[in-house]
């Protein structure tokens, strides 16, 4: 191309590039630098409030009993809480940190995905092998969905069309149409599955099984496994790998996977399969979130009462924060 | 009041032979899915045993694990620690008696942690040009001593859990043979009815309390793992 021309061209669509990121940065809530990180804990029926900057906890907001599972809307300013012993989701201010109302979840309500929309909510009810589709408008059941024992793992697919969900007991991946509200197919994976967790392009979920300790891809398609990841680190016996919690970053390369008492995070070439890393994080490592600008990831350590601060460009761990008593999960919102 | 400790007895056995796993009967939607394109692989049902497993930790649960937290028998020193190999330090850690008495400080429950991290702090301020080998012993020695103690409680509570085992098929026994032979006012107070009473509510006394002590129990060996985890972070903080 001519140079002159080029520079025609490309000068206006560079001024546009300006202003765009100009309004972004001027309407985004805050900025990057004033997020927030909420983490249940478990043990101690509350939720800390971490400012992502300074790392200093901003608030412990007491919750209903055995917080575990949390996401946010996807604008960030609604916060659901999983309280399993009361048998609800509570939904937060992510400003105020005052709890909004309550969403009926079905009993002991462990994890849940939002519909990309926002809208409904997905809730796994261990206790009572069900899905539960509540309106997060107007708290309304849409229906049930009969899974397999012990439900717990949830995903959902890029477009909210293919809903996964994880069975602990069945050892099954229960792969859902969302607008029929039936189950297509029922994948068996290893033992104790725990979080499924969508490639963005929506061709394959990743399910990882806590006591078979692998991580199996499943693809979108044809619900076949086309690959199991195992998982070796030197001086960890066997038996403390176990996959839980897993997070893949947008442009779909790479994976983290917590690995539970091995007390690692493996970084995984999704290309190749290949694990790169196993980055050392604190006890009982169980759910990964990333920060909105994905530059950073969070791990929630339940053993050491703490949360790891992974900086996801260099694959480092730079910090661990302290939390309440057993961290569970874990979600950063801008 | 006497004849009521038999039946309680037993009640509280059945409660605790019981399969942990027992589900809460719940009726399976009749033909929800069949009447459409069904998926390929049905739901089994509820009822039937586990689907055999790929995985390869596919070992029914260890009747001698009583908690709820997964049995691991020993700890790996790779679940602390990112620094080299230590295989040969835990075999040659030992030899030097400033760092074994360290270690002996750091590893006792009753040094509290901040006091244990200053004494690392110290020893490496000390340690001079090779304190990354020297710190690399130094957490040889504490891995392999918690290890050790921990191995050590962990057996402790498998002898603890087959003893519970034991008492209990005991106390069951006997309520069953008591009030079997017991069935009159004058059997019940008889010098060797009453006596058999008496054990019997004792055995369940000491079971009852025993079960109550299990959760603690079981914290043992997660403290000790902690305490491996905080002193290893320290060191490894203090390394370059």
């Amino acid at each position: 191309m001519n140079p002159s021309i080029r520079r025609r061209v490309l000068l206006p669509l560079v001024r546009a590039g300006a202003v765009a990121a100009g309004l972004t940065a001027a309407f985004a809530p805050g900025a990057a630098f004033a997020g927030k990180v909420f983490v249940t804990n478990e043990r101690d029926h509350t939720m800390t409030v971490i400012d992502s900057d300074s790392l200093k906890t901003l608030e412990t907001v007491k919750t209903g009993r055995r917080p575990r599972g949390l996401t946010a809307s996807p604008d960030g300013k609604l916060i659901y809480v999983c309280a399993s012993d009361d048998n609800r989701v509570e939904v937060y201010d992510s400003s105020t940190y005052k709890m909004l109302r309550t969403l009926p979840s079905g009993p002991d309500p462990e994890l849940f995905v939002l519909h990309p929309s926002g809208n409904p909510l997905y809730i796994a009810n261990e206790d009572d092998a069900l899905v539960t589709i509540v309106d997060t408008d107007t708290g309304k059941v849409q229906g049930e969905i009969p899974v397999g024992v012990e439900p717990e793992g949830m995903g959902i697919s890029p477009d909210g069309k293919v809903l996964v969900n994880t069975s602990e007991t069945t050892s099954m991946a229960h792969f859902i149409d969302t607008s029929t509200k039936q189950i297509v197919e029922n994948v068996l994976v290893d033992s104790r599955p725990r979080y499924a967790e969508f490639t963005p392009d929506g061709k394959t979920v990743w399910v990882s099984a806590e006591v078979g300790g692998t991580v199996s891809v499943i693809d979108i398609a044809g619900h076949q496994v086309v690959k199991r990841l195992t998982f070796q680190i030197p001086g960890v016996t066997e038996d403390a790998i176990q996959p839980v919690g897993i997070r893949i970053t947008k442009d779909g390369s790479t994976a983290f996977v917590a690995l539970g008492p091995a007390n690692r995070v493996a970084v995984v070439d999704t290309k190749t399969y290949e694990v790169k890393k196993y980055l050392l994080v604190g006890q009982r490592v169980w759910q990964l979130a990333f920060s909105p600008d994905e530059k950073t990831l969070y791990s929630s350590n339940g053993n050491s009462n703490d949360i790891s601060v992974i900086d996801v460009a260099s694959e480092k761990v730079t910090k661990s924060v302290t939390t309440g008593r057993s961290p569970w999960g874990v979600v950063a919102v801008p | 009041m006497i004849r009521f400790a038999g039946p309680a007895a037993l009640a509280m056995l059945v409660a605790v032979a019981a399969p942990a796993f027992a589900q809460a009967p719940n009726p399976a939607p009749a033909g929800a899915e069949t009447a459409q394109a069904g998926p390929k692989t049905p739901l089994p049902s509820r009822d039937t045993p586990r689907a055999a497993q790929p995985g390869p930790k596919s070992a029914p649960k260890d009747p001698d694990w009583p908690c709820v937290q997964p049995k691991v028998a020993t700890l790996g020193y790779g679940q602390m620690w990112a620094g080299p190999a230590l295989d040969d330090a835990i075999k040659s850690w030992r030899g030097d008696e400033a760092r074994e008495d360290l270690v002996a400080l750091l590893i006792a429950r009753r040094t509290p942690i901040e006091q244990a991290k200053a004494a690392i702090g110290d020893y490496a301020a000390k340690a001079g040009l090779d304190a990354n080998q020297k710190l690399t012993l130094l957490f040889a020695g504490v891995f392999d001593e918690i290890n050790d103690q921990r191995s050590r409680v962990v057996t402790g509570i498998e002898r603890f859990a087959r003893k519970q085992r034991t008492l209990a098929d005991r106390i069951k026994t006997e309520s069953i043979r008591i009030s079997q032979t017991q069935r009159d006012m004058a059997a019940q107070m008889s010098e060797d009815g009453q006596k058999e009473q008496q054990t019997l509510d004792w055995d369940t006394r000491i079971y009852d309390e025993r079960s109550q002590s299990l959760t603690y129990v079981c914290e043992t060996p997660v403290i000790l793992e902690q305490r491996a985890f905080d002193l290893a972070r320290e060191i490894q903080g203090r390394m370059n």
